[in-house]
């Protein structure tokens, strides 16, 4: 029943209405990258950039893009890769997958496991699958889920904070 | 990205705030943010085809306000009336009075009215202010979907899920009247979710009469309860809630008064992408109401709704829903000189189905939704409810609404089951008025039109208008020996509400308001009624409202508000200016103070009268702390 007498009322969604959850989304991804410690291996030199690579439609993808555009994290700057071939995720340090996305390259996820590379896709159950982080909406708000123990099977560390904060922790 | 302004918890981001300032949010703050909510354009309503207005948590803590009604005057066009320390009458649109019966009025779904005679006790119901989402009322009919209450309209109390809680909190208030509240939550995590429980006690010192005696109206309650929050898997969600409630009011020349309310409530709601599927909801209700030596009620309530979302094709939106409520009661009224229910035992039931299709007609700009609710009850039967609506969105800055709708109250135990006795000395036990098993349900078709328009990001203007005509309302029926409560009225209303909201910068809020509302009741052709023509003037016909919220700084707030009230001359109640201010201050991250001024030009003014009684409403000052920790 929560909000549902505007809900109601609207039914019908205007067109501006997924950029929001994707840009908050977005939003979080950044944030990630805040809190998580990648292991040395994975850049070659301190100058190197944080590769945020995004598997999703087009327009979801250029959304995320303008959230991180001209962003930094950990004194490195973020690079924006729209990701179409799972060999490209050799170069990503964070990789955000679509729903969809994921449901058709369920294959990709193997590649994935290959490299030290923080995977964020959507809904609770996604850490259980294949991914590390799961982004989910409760009560209109956006909320992860965290599998810690598979982020250090790929000698990814993430700090506690980011636990704390976590709706669901897998150790 | 159109230019959104953002609010996240307590923090308005600026108007044209775009997708970049979303990365600077911390994770905290961005978990506050409602994505839905905000995702529809920051005011979604503002495209709905209805008389609607949202009241958000924030605006309550600004105002520095610590009841339920006193948070209602802030909406504008619900006309609000304190009665005295403990009572109020609420309406939209007429009709006003203690035994106010045509508003549906719900907390998180759940009805507060009492089934007794469809009136809400008001001062059963302030949860700790801290806690409420929002606020969203409908002015106009919303039965088609509301339910048999929703005729003059709807207001909808939207607490905080138990996620948005977390931590622990301390409100104190206190006033130089000697009123005070007190409010303790403590907010948990869950593995898969999160509960709060809470616990208010309100106290309010006598008033007085206008004849300067003191009015014997104090009052103490006490409330505990509680919200959880579970996410089952994927989108769906289970909430529970619960509450346990008693109060204590002086009586004039007798023992106090004494409420008592428990409540158990749970809701199932399954959501895809983002948008509702189905819901089931159902919640079992205790109370008891005692006045000593005059009435005592014990009542029982279930109720139970199951609610489906359905998006056939790109453009339609079908609601389709059902609920069933019994509620079992047993009123005792040992003076029979003076009023009672025969028979004192009813049990009655309630079945209703409804459905609500929204068709985008042309996407983004013409939308049309037609509803229906047939409700079935043990008093008038059958009963159904049909609207009509339809918003024009040529730009997204403009909308135009028109709306059709029929509603109805339906009969209660007032109606049908009352008794007045005559007074001693006469013998015990003669009745002279009575409800009838003939009463019909009141009978409403209204006619809406509204109107919304940004100038800018920085302003807006919302106007509704309206003409409501009633049929077979409440009177009394004197050609016969008892009098019988009957249905012997017809009449119409009409009226203006204006809403102008103005934010000359990120700082500033404005918003002015006025309402205007003409009634013409009377008494059928041949009826022997006399009450009705009464009931023409306890509304006021005018209601201005000024509101100046102004951010000093990041740490400083002060609210300002300003209403006019105009005279209510069968009431004999004079029209009255009332100036309530607030300051608040975020001392700390954790602490945060206030001081709230309540008619502070105005010594005291009535605002109602009842029981031949006029109590005048003080001035006062409060002082107020919230500290998290």
């Amino acid at each position: 029943m929560l909000g549902v007498l505007v809900v109601l009322l609207l039914a019908g969604q205007p067109a501006h209405s997924e950029d929001m959850v994707i840009g908050v989304k977005a939003a979080f991804l950044y944030n990630f990258t805040k809190f998580i410690q990648w292991p040395a291996v994975s850049f070659d030199a301190d100058s190197d950039s944080l590769n945020l690579c995004v598997t999703a439609d087009l327009q979801d993808a250029n959304v995320v893009r303008q959230v991180v555009r001209g962003k930094s994290t950990q004194n490195r700057a973020i690079d924006f890769y729209y990701v179409t071939d799972r060999r490209a995720l050799a170069q990503c340090h964070l990789w955000y997958v679509s729903k969809e996305a994921a449901q058709r390259n369920p294959d990709w996820f193997d590649e994935a496991r290959q490299y030290p590379l923080v995977v964020v896709g959507e809904g609770d159950r996604f850490i259980d699958e294949n991914g590390m982080i799961g982004l989910m909406i409760v009560d209109g708000r956006i909320r992860f889920a965290v599998n810690e123990r598979r982020a250090s099977t790929s000698s990814i560390h993430i700090s506690s904070k980011l636990l704390s904060l976590a709706q669901r922790v897998v150790r | 990205m159109s230019p959104l302004p953002v609010t996240a918890g307590h923090h308005r981001i600026a108007s044209g705030a775009s997708l970049d300032a979303l990365a600077e949010l911390s994770l905290e703050k961005l978990m506050e943010i409602d994505v839905f909510s905000v995702s529809k354009s920051s005011e979604p309503w503002r495209k709905a085809a209805a008389a609607i207005h949202v009241l958000t948590g924030d605006d309550i803590l600004r105002s520095g306000v610590t009841s339920l009604p006193d948070a209602l005057r802030l909406i504008p066009g619900v006309t609000v009336a304190q009665i005295n320390a403990h009572t109020w009458a609420v309406t939209a649109r007429g009709f006003n009075s203690t035994l106010a019966d045509k508003l549906e009025v719900l907390m998180d779904g759940r009805s507060l009215y009492t089934p007794l005679f469809s009136g809400v006790y008001w001062q059963k119901h302030n949860v700790p202010l801290t806690d409420i989402e929002r606020i969203e009322v409908i002015r106009g009919p919303g039965a088609a979907l509301w339910g048999a209450n929703a005729v003059n309209g709807v207001i909808n109390i939207v607490t905080k899920s138990a996620n948005d809680t977390i931590g622990h909190s301390l409100t104190a208030t206190m006033a130089n009247t000697g009123d005070s509240t007190t409010s303790v939550r403590g907010g948990y995590a869950l593995e898969n979710g999160a509960v709060r429980g809470y616990v208010r006690t309100d106290k309010v010192d006598d008033y007085r009469e206008r004849t300067g005696v003191v009015a014997d109206d104090s009052y103490r309650s006490s409330r505990a309860g509680f919200r959880a929050d579970f996410n089952i898997v994927g989108e769906s969600t289970l909430a529970l809630w619960g509450e346990t409630y008693r109060d204590r009011v002086d009586r004039v020349g007798g023992r106090d008064e004494e409420q008592a309310n428990d409540f158990l409530m749970a809701r199932y709601a399954v959501a895809e992408q983002g948008r509702e599927r189905y819901e089931i909801s159902a919640f079992i209700e205790k109370s008891e109401y005692d006045i000593p030596g005059l009435f005592t009620e014990q009542r029982e309530t279930f109720e139970t709704e199951a609610r489906g979302y359905f998006y056939p094709g790109e453009r339609h939106v079908l609601v389709v829903g059902g609920g069933y409520q019994v509620t079992r009661d047993d009123i005792d009224s040992p003076n029979l000189n003076s009023l009672g229910f025969v028979p004192a035992e009813a049990t009655d039931e309630t079945l209703d189905i409804y459905i609500q299709d929204t068709y985008d007609l042309i996407a983004e700009r013409l939308k049309l939704t037609a509803g229906v609710k047939a409700e079935r009850n043990d008093y008038s039967g059958l009963e159904v409810q049909p609207s009509l609506r339809m918003a024009w969105t040529p730009d997204s800055d403009t909308t135009w609404w028109a709306a059709v709708s029929r509603a109805v109250r339906i009969p209660t135990r007032l109606d049908e089951d009352f008794v007045i006795y005559a007074p001693a000395p006469a013998p015990a036990g003669i009745a002279i008025i009575r409800g009838s098993d003939e009463f019909d349900a009141e009978e409403l078709v209204a006619w809406e039109f509204g109107y919304r328009k940004s100038f800018s990001v920085r302003s807006n203007i919302d106007i509704a208008v309206f003409y409501n005509e009633y049929d077979k309302l409440r009177g009394v029926d004197s050609a016969s020996f008892p009098a019988l409560i009957s249905n012997e009225g017809e009449g119409h209303s009409s009226g203006v509400e204006v809403v102008y909201n103005w934010q000359p910068h990120e700082q500033l809020l404005a918003q002015a308001a006025y309402s205007y509302n003409h009634i013409d009741f009377e008494a059928e052709r041949g009826s022997t009624d006399t009450s009705i023509a009464n009931a023409n003037r306890n509304d006021p016909r005018h209601q201005g409202l000024l509101r100046v919220s102004w951010a000093i700084s990041p740490t400083w707030n002060l609210d300002v508000r300003y209403r006019n009230v105009s005279h209510l001359p069968d009431l004999a109640i004079d029209g009255y200016d009332a100036i309530d201010a607030s300051l608040q201050w975020q001392a700390s991250p954790d602490l945060s103070l206030g001081l709230t001024g309540r008619n502070l030009f105005d010594g005291q003014h009535a605002e109602f009268a009842a029981d031949n009684r006029i109590v005048e409403i003080p001035r006062s000052i409060q002082f107020q702390a919230t500290w998290n920790f």
